[in-house]
């Protein structure tokens, strides 16, 4: 199965409600923590 | 690793690709490191990136006996790296992922510990993989 990241809701660090922009090839770095 | 990212942010962009951070907590520290990175930090409190590409969570147990992860913390402790207050949960574990335009994950790496990330030149690798 293709996994896809498009459509995932998060958050601006301003607290907006976003969908991920994922029109660029993009390399994400999820991180346990900020820091 | 968003530090590593962040120096070699010009590298990656060459490859054509372009770099964001994602993160479980800490809406005040995204603000305040977004501009010092250079790329976009995005908060995901419900974790549901984390959940769209299978990086699960990690045990108690699981935490406090994963030497390598210890280890990891120990020699960023000795290179004054350590991160202070940790926000988020431990349970939480890191990744890198990347995506075609539209969003199609090509290529993941699933942490298994505190600063489980691959090698930064792994990575570069990757993206020229990913370009050919």
């Amino acid at each position: 199965m293709t996994r896809s990241l498009a459509g995932v809701r998060v958050e601006t660090p301003e607290g907006i409600e976003v969908e991920l922009p994922v029109t660029e090839p993009t390399l994400w770095i999820l991180v346990r923590y900020f820091g | 690793m968003l530090a590593q990212v962040a120096a070699a942010r010009s590298d990656i962009e060459q490859l054509g690709f372009i770099v964001a951070g994602i993160g479980p907590a800490a809406h005040y520290q995204a603000q305040v490191l977004e501009p010092r990175l250079g790329f976009p930090l995005f908060v995901d409190p419900q974790r549901r990136t984390y959940e769209r590409v299978h990086i699960g969570r990690q045990s108690l147990l699981r935490y406090l006996l994963n030497l390598p992860a210890w280890w990891r913390w120990l020699r960023a402790f000795v290179r004054r790296r350590r991160q202070y207050r940790i926000t988020g949960h431990y349970s939480t574990l890191p990744g890198v992922v990347v995506t075609a335009p539209g969003g199609a994950v090509t290529w993941l790496h699933r942490g298994t510990g505190l600063g489980d990330y691959p090698p930064l030149t792994d990575v570069l690798r990757r993206l020229e993989g990913n370009n050919s």
